[in-house]
């Protein structure tokens, strides 16, 4: 009777020491056929026509080190010629931004203080796109929707995926779905149709305190053959004077 | 006697087991915290979340905020007999700052410090500089 006794209350030890492993890893999920197919029509359809362009409105949340969350805003207009052009222009509370590519150099240019910054560029957008976050600190709105291995791209990242179900965006029907890679979750709601467009895109850190976000609203989308070619040339004003275009270091700021 | 140290055994673990718990942490996320910088929300990757390049944060406030960019926060002035150290990066200039132009470079000079624009991410900041 002694011995039994013990012997459950060891069996009870070790069944609550090993229950938190059990917990600790992911169970796998699989990402929903009808998720990947409205995603597909959505990236097709920015494929099919090499000429794009929107309106966005970011909103990014930042998280202090004591956890409070702050949240700023940026009005944008973006325009692309596939594979090698685009141009960008950025208002948030600095001032306007416009940013230039035109298939081999990149410019920054900021007119309220008339300074600009030229550096050699890659071949293409999507390269443009991994060069200016990974080397120059600089995230091009909605990129990975943007690039041309889009679809692929978001497949080979997600672990999991499923249609919610609809829900109105500025008043336009869309189809709401919501993926999970290792590091963030995704939502995107989408138009219907074959016509299929973002209108909505939301990213979450869920492995960063507080679990910030970063939302994208989109308006005004354009997507034809052909873009007056200009738009994308940087031509500098009276008076702008070019300034150095710093590769990310690790240094701060004083203020 | 045995009937304590299996008692003690027991609360040893179930007081293991809850710590256990509590440790569901993505094990990088330890360097995104003990970073101390700004940690941003998801920048539109679907496989990247914006704390891992907290390291890139530009404008801070060594008192209270940290953004990422924009840039538009009110500091401080640099003010007068302040050392200022070589490589410091600040969003204004002080006030009333003069430029001064260097075989076609423009630098700010005020103050007894040579300050140099550059655009850092899509911000442009003052770098502290030697004399040019």
């Amino acid at each position: 009777m002694k011995h039994r006794i013990y012997l459950t209350q060891i069996m009870l030890c070790l069944c609550i020491f090993l229950s938190p492993f059990t917990g600790l890893a992911e169970t796998t999920q699989s990402v929903d056929e009808e998720a990947l197919a409205i995603l597909k029509t959505m990236n097709d359809y920015l494929l099919s026509h090499q000429a794009v362009s929107f309106r966005a409105i970011e909103n990014e949340e930042e998280v202090l080190d004591n956890g409070q969350k702050l949240m700023s805003s940026r009005e944008i207009r973006f325009e692309m010629l596939r594979p090698n052009k685009f141009h960008v222009k950025r208002q948030d509370a600095g001032g306007e931004l416009e940013m230039f590519y035109d298939g081999s150099s990149f410019t920054l240019f900021r007119k309220n203080v008339n300074f600009f910054s030229t550096v050699v560029a890659p071949p293409t957008v999507s390269e443009v796109f991994v060069e200016l976050e990974q080397k120059r600190d600089i995230q091009i709105v909605a990129r990975d929707l943007l690039r041309d291995d889009s679809y692929s791209f978001l497949l080979a990242s997600a672990s999991s995926g499923f249609v919610v179900g609809d829900d109105l965006v500025d008043g336009i029907l869309c189809t709401q779905l919501a993926f999970r890679s290792a590091d963030t979750d995704m939502q995107i709601w989408i138009t219907k149709g074959a016509q299929a467009l973002p209108r909505k895109y939301v990213i979450t850190s869920r492995w960063i305190t507080s679990a910030p976000q970063y939302e994208v609203s989109f308006s005004d989308w354009k997507v034809q053959d052909t873009i007056d070619n200009g738009v994308f040339m940087f031509k500098a004003p009276q008076g702008a004077l070019e300034i150095p275009f710093a590769e990310t270091t690790t240094e701060q700021e004083a203020n | 006697m045995k009937k304590i140290i299996i008692g003690v055994l027991s609360l040893l673990t179930i007081g293991f087991g809850l710590q256990v718990e509590q440790i569901s942490l993505n094990p990088s996320d330890l360097l995104s915290i003990s970073e101390a910088e700004a940690r941003r929300g998801g920048r539109g990757g679907v496989r990247r979340g914006g704390g891992r390049r907290a390291h890139k944060t530009v404008n801070v406030n060594v008192n209270h905020r940290r953004r990422g960019r924009g840039g538009a926060f009110v500091a401080g002035a640099v003010v007068g007999a302040a050392v200022v150290a070589i490589g410091t990066r600040h969003t204004y200039l002080p006030a009333s700052c003069p430029p001064y132009d260097y075989y076609g470079r423009r630098y700010y000079h005020c103050g007894g410090v040579y300050y140099q624009p550059v655009y850092s991410g899509p911000d442009v900041v003052y770098v502290v500089v030697d004399k040019p």
